[in-house]
């Protein structure tokens, strides 16, 4: 799964910290969803989204892997 | 839904033991009922005990450290897997000591075998702790 995390943190000005805090996980996390080595639960992707004011498929964007 | 805070409960259970430890001993000085061990024992573990879990629970960065660690999802995931593979590993070592152990006459083989056991076991946890870490 892709995302947009890194693109519209960074547009928005706010640093891992403050949306780790916000989300109230590590920033460690934050890190590794941006990296793509991390998928997020529906609840956190629904709070990350909802920071945002965007809905999870505009910042979560699912590819079928290939069989 | 509020979540559990649980390092903060265990820290709270531990002072209370502290405390009762401590309260114990008092009453040995009116009573005279705990052998001199036991009397040493409760006011150095109670005394230790409360004033620890006390500086921690009053050191908030610690506590705020604490409770995301505890709450984050990746590092649950990781503590899960890390759990899973340590429990198959203590598998099939203790089936392997109960064979080598078979052929053992001394007992305190036994002892010493399991302390490193768990020493081993240990060092399997942090290993796989930073190899899950690295990788999510």
């Amino acid at each position: 799964m892709n995302n947009r995390l890194e693109w519209l943190r960074k547009q928005a000005n706010v640093k891992q910290e403050t949306l780790a805090e916000a989300m109230g996980v590590s920033r460690q996390t934050i890190s590794s969803i941006e990296t793509g080595k991390y998928n997020p639960s529906i609840i956190l992707a629904m709070k990350i989204a909802r920071y945002f004011d965007l809905t999870v498929e505009e910042v979560f964007i699912y590819e079928e892997e290939n069989q | 839904m509020k979540k559990t805070f649980f390092t903060k409960r265990y820290l709270e259970i531990v002072r209370i033991i502290g405390m009762v430890s401590i309260v114990v001993f008092l009453l040995d000085i009116q009573f005279v009922f705990l052998t001199d061990y036991m009397r040493g024992f409760n006011i150095s573990f109670g005394v230790t005990a409360m004033v620890i879990a006390s500086i921690m629970l009053l050191h908030k960065p610690f506590m705020k450290e604490s409770q995301i660690a505890e709450q984050d999802e990746r590092l649950m995931m990781i503590r899960g897997k890390v759990m899973t593979s340590t429990y198959l590993f203590h598998y099939w070592l203790m089936v392997v000591l109960i064979i080598v152990f078979g052929m053992i006459e001394r007992m305190y083989f036994f002892s010493v075998i399991l302390a490193g056991v768990f020493v081993i076991e240990y060092i399997v946890m942090l290993g796989l702790d930073m190899f899950y870490k690295k990788k999510y």
